[in-house]
């Protein structure tokens, strides 16, 4: 019965296509719009993906996300250090400053700090120079990104010229000097990111009398972090987290408290009633046009069960054509403007997962309609002219 | 009813039995009553007609002749299993097995090859659609057609042609009962002519039923007898050869 049902679907061309194109372009909303917003949704802890050699985060208690800055005194990495379990712990720096451009305009940028003596949390990846250069005077390590786009050199002639080892500039009114160019995970608010000593932070910091935003902790091998975790904070009474939990209290934030997910949902959410009403209207109708086979297969000694799985097969081979270009579609315009823009694209197998979901669900519901219809109709009807 | 068989009919067993079939449509004031105690035999190798006007009933009763309808009351056997008995799923399966349909609009699939339509019974009596097409291609030869012709789709077929693969179609898993209702209604004269005399020639063989319900008296002639219908009973019943001569005499 396979065979009858599937040249049925094809025969019928103008449905099938009907019914293909809008599950396709339910799929491909529902993917790309999700990984849209899983892209966004990782950038908001980007900074916890690319310092990637701690295992713990020490921060103040009120800090709610990564970039919910709470400065603590530096003796707290003294503190943590002292505390069973702990191989090393180190200071870090984040913060958001004013770098003045050559054209003496302004741009905010995420300075990072990092420990003077080990330069642990440094960028994942130097496209040129060294990272032991930060501890020239003044030496900053900038984004790539930041150095092509929002810190480049405007022209006279309007063009941009990227930012390169041994340009100037000012972090906050102090003067500096880039000494490399890195590559970051892009951040949440696309500011660029400039690394540099924890000394040399500080003192482009606004003068303040606490200036520690994290201390970086790595545990001893064989140690149970969550429970280093309690022990560093019955010692400091300060909040630690293993870096996933880090993640994910950020995430949970972001989730909380922006409008983002309900964005994002809408727009998932008209994908897939986009594909109910396109692909089960199509999908129904189709039956409808074929209702007068369907009697004359049960008439002919089809069982209702056959008719059923007739109808399922045709429904999962539209669904799975549909989910195959729209997921097909999606992933080929993520790899388009990944790293070719600012768009935030990640498509990990949960959301391909999901998709699939919602596109089975969009199918059966279509089906379940068309199976109720095929179930009751009374084989008579085939002689009904 | 008195039953004439015709000398010509092998008197075996009795292969469709009806006594005092009724069906009623609807209820209360709306009610229509069909059947209203409707008693007729089939027996194996012959050709019935049911014959009479419009909304008299004869569609009604070869579909609970078929099994594709329920009765309401009375007795109705068909190769000794009255469908009463049997569960809907079992029903289909003996419908499938037993009983071979022709339609007045053919009711061929239209995204399916002539050969492949034929093959539907056999498909749904779970033979391999490879195994069917290449048998449905055999009786696709007896009934005239070449290769060309057994690729095409049906809309690609003339009215005589498609009914020829619905006859095909109503054949080819061997059932022992064959309903037709108008098979020439949509055809022109000449055509339904040369259908019908497909329809004696393959549809009697091994010594099958025929039931064609018609109100076609151009072909009444093919039929070994013919039941008269009206107002939901079947009011006479006289064989094929004698009503023609009568219809001539008048």
């Amino acid at each position: 019965m396979s065979f009858i049902a599937l040249k049925m679907l094809f025969g019928d061309r103008a449905k099938y296509l009907g019914i293909v194109v809008g599950l396709t372009f339910a799929s491909l909303l529902i993917t790309q719009q999700s990984a849209i917003f899983a892209g966004m949704m990782t950038r908001t802890f980007s900074f916890l993906s690319d310092v990637g050699l701690p295992d713990i985060w020490v921060v103040d208690p009120q800090v709610k996300y990564i970039d919910d800055i709470r400065p603590m005194q530096d003796t707290e990495v003294l503190r943590v250090r002292g505390v069973e379990g702990v191989q090393w712990a180190v200071p870090l720096y984040k913060g958001s400053l004013a770098v003045r451009r050559t054209d003496g305009t302004y741009q905010s940028c995420v300075v990072i700090g990092l420990d003077d003596e080990t330069l642990m949390g440094g960028p994942p990846r130097m496209l040129a120079g060294r990272m032991s250069d930060l501890r020239r005077s003044g030496g900053v390590i900038v984004d790539a990104t930041g150095a092509a786009g929002k810190l480049a050199h405007k022209m006279p002639d309007g063009t941009r010229v990227p930012l390169k080892i041994g340009d100037e500039m000012e972090i906050n009114d102090n003067w500096s000097v880039v000494v490399g160019i890195c590559k970051v995970t892009q951040t949440f608010q696309a500011n660029p990111v400039i690394y540099t000593t924890y000394s040399s932070a500080t003192s482009f910091a606004p003068s303040q009398r606490l200036l520690l935003s994290f201390v970086t902790v790595k545990a001893k091998p064989g140690q149970d972090l969550n429970e280093l975790c309690r022990r560093i904070e019955k010692a400091t009474s300060r909040r630690a987290y293993t870096r996933n939990q880090f993640k994910m209290v950020t995430f949970l934030y972001y989730l909380k408290y922006t409008g983002m997910p309900i964005n994002f949902l809408t727009a998932v959410a008209l994908g897939f009633l986009v594909g109910v009403a396109i692909s089960g209207q199509t999908f129904y109708n189709f039956t409808l046009d074929n209702l007068r086979y369907f009697g004359t297969l049960k008439a002919m000694g089809a069982k209702n069960g056959a008719l059923l799985r007739m109808i399922l097969l045709q429904a999962l081979v539209v669904g799975g054509i549909g989910y195959g270009l729209g997921v097909g579609a999606a992933s080929a315009w993520g790899m388009l403007v990944n790293g070719r823009t600012q768009l935030a694209f990640r498509l990990p197998w949960h959301l391909l997962l999901i998709s699939a979901v919602a596109v089975l669900v969009i199918c059966l519901s279509s089906a379940a309609l068309s199976i109720r219809k095929v179930m009751k109709l009374e084989p008579a009807v085939v002689f009904r002219s | 009813m008195n039953a004439i068989f015709p000398e010509n009919v092998v008197e075996t067993e009795i292969a469709v039995r009806c006594s005092g079939l009724t069906k009623t449509f609807g209820s209360g004031n709306s009610a229509v009553k069909a059947l209203r105690g409707v008693d007729m035999e089939v027996r194996n190798g012959e050709f019935l007609m049911l014959v009479g006007p419009s909304g008299c009933g004869k569609t009604t009763l070869i579909s609970v002749i078929a099994g594709v309808l329920r009765r309401d009351g009375g007795v109705c056997s068909v190769f000794d299993e009255d469908y009463n008995h049997l569960t809907e799923d079992e029903t289909t399966s003996f419908r499938g097995s037993n009983i071979g349909f022709v339609f007045q609009a053919f009711n061929l699939i239209p995204s399916l090859t002539t050969a492949e339509n034929v093959a539907t019974p056999l498909i749904i009596n779970g033979m391999k659609p490879r195994a069917a097409v290449g048998r449905a291609r055999d009786i696709l030869v007896q009934v005239g057609f070449d290769d060309r012709m057994m690729n095409s789709l049906p809309t690609d077929l003339s009215g005589g042609q498609q009914q020829r693969v619905a006859i095909a179609r109503a054949l080819v898993h061997h059932p022992r009962l064959i309903v037709c209702d108008e098979p020439t209604s949509a055809l022109d004269g000449e055509t339904g002519h040369k259908v019908m005399e497909l329809l004696r020639k393959l549809g009697r063989a091994e010594n099958r039923a025929l039931i064609v319900v018609t109100h076609d008296s151009r072909i009444f002639e093919f039929a070994d007898r013919i039941a008269e219908m009206e107002d939901g009973r079947i009011t006479r019943v006289v064989d094929g050869a004698s009503h023609v001569a009568s219809m001539n005499e008048n």
